[in-house]
């Protein structure tokens, strides 16, 4: 019965105890996302043209695009997370919009975008988790 | 006394969760050899000097027939001819390097009070070059590789000594930023340095074995079979990184000088053996 008091005296200092515990563990995985990273531009994604478009929207649609994925790219460089093929993709893409290929100048800007997103959700777990893989004093890893 | 025991239960291990990568320079190092110990409790400490050759016994049978007529002797020999050479103002290297008889490899890299920065050998020896009029060494070219080969062969025998002055932040921010590097993941491939030198370590990739990151500074630069010629510690790092898929840093950048500073301190204690042959 005393025992039953004295948890029961302590639920709010468990609880607290528990918030503050979950806050100092916590990893959150942040999602990465162009607004967040001050990259979203007006304009249509390179997903929503279909051929029927006309040259001139491709060419506006895809400028953003390449735009929004050269300042994620930005971003992952700048926390030296920039994955290796990033930046050849965009050139190649440019590359394939300036002979009129839009379909493929699309899909590589698409893959490009892709690889920016995926390494800055990396960087920004990462700033937490390599914590938790320093070998420690018993040598475990 | 049983809402002290609830604290203790709930507070303990999230104390203890991070400990380690909160630890200092000494206590790091302490875990890392313990951790190879356990690994490989028939592998001497020494013997991590020898890099993959400590773990991989085939390996190292092929190296010692290739040590018997070593690939980076002409590197050697291009090198003291290099060090012998004196500058415009008549000076020469062993004025930049003080008992550059005995060898220095040892030393470095080393913290610069003065420039608040990591400083490497390759990065002293082109400092001194522009100390004395001349214009530095191309990182990764032959000339500096085959003086930094001639300063490895100086200082073979010579224990590794790197010091990281806690009562400097810079210092302990570098070596903080190096072992971040280290256990940090990237690139599209998600592997951090760690991923193979220290959980894989001794494991197959394809037909290689991974050798422990314990050691691995010692032997640089190496002659490599595969590139048929020599290669330097960060081409090494800028290497694997490109493997993993991310975007390798310059040479001599900041984050592998850093890195560096974390990888030889940890190796503190082993011998000097470079240059050395590597597949």
């Amino acid at each position: 019965m005393r025992v039953n008091k004295d948890l029961g005296m302590s639920t709010k200092t468990l609880l607290f105890m528990m918030l503050i515990s979950l806050l100092m563990t916590a990893q959150p995985i942040r999602s990465v996302t162009a607004k967040e990273t001050d990259c979203s531009l007006p304009g249509k994604d390179a997903r929503l043209v279909d051929k029927g478009t006309s040259p001139v929207s491709q060419e506006n649609i895809f400028r953003n695009s390449y735009a929004e994925a050269e300042c994620l790219r930005r971003a992952a460089a700048k926390k030296g997370a920039e994955w290796l093929e990033t930046n050849e993709l965009l050139r190649r893409s440019l590359k394939e919009a300036d002979k009129g290929n839009w379909e493929e100048a699309f899909r590589l800007v698409q893959k490009a975008h892709f690889q920016a997103d995926r390494a800055l959700r990396q960087a920004d777990y990462e700033a937490k988790a390599w914590k938790h893989r320093v070998v420690d004093q018993k040598g475990h890893n | 006394m049983i809402k002290q025991i609830i604290a203790c239960v709930i507070f303990l291990p999230t104390l203890l969760a991070n400990q380690a990568a909160y630890a200092g320079p000494p206590e790091d190092r302490e875990s890392f050899v313990a951790f190879f110990k356990t690994r490989f409790p028939d592998i001497s400490f020494a013997e991590y000097a020898n890099g993959i050759y400590a773990i991989d016994q085939d390996a190292r049978e092929q190296w010692q027939e290739i040590e018997v007529f070593p690939p980076y002797e002409f590197s050697i020999d291009q090198g003291k001819s290099l060090w012998d050479e004196k500058f415009a103002d008549g000076k020469t290297y062993s004025d930049c390097f003080k008992d550059s008889e005995s060898g220095v490899k040892q030393l470095f890299p080393k913290f610069d009070k003065h420039k608040g920065e990591v400083v490497t050998l390759a990065m002293a020896i082109n400092r001194c070059r522009e100390k004395h009029g001349q214009t530095g060494f191309e990182y990764g070219g032959d000339q500096l590789l085959s003086l930094s080969a001639y300063m490895a062969f100086q200082s073979r025998g010579n224990t590794i000594n790197v010091t990281v002055t806690k009562d400097d932040p810079r210092a302990m921010a570098a070596y903080e930023e190096g072992k971040q590097f280290y256990y940090t993941k990237r690139g599209q491939l998600n592997f951090s340095c760690a991923d193979c030198h220290i959980s894989s370590a001794g494991q197959y990739v394809r037909a290689d074995r991974l050798s422990a990151g314990l050691g691995h500074p010692t032997h640089f630069p190496v002659y490599r079979s595969k590139s048929g010629g020599m290669v330097s510690l960060h081409q090494r790092f800028y290497g694997c990184v490109r493997d993993v898929r991310a975007k390798p840093f310059e040479l001599q950048s900041r984050e592998f000088r850093n890195l560096e500073y974390f990888l030889t301190y940890m190796s503190n204690g082993l011998e000097v053996n470079g240059p050395g042959a590597r597949k």
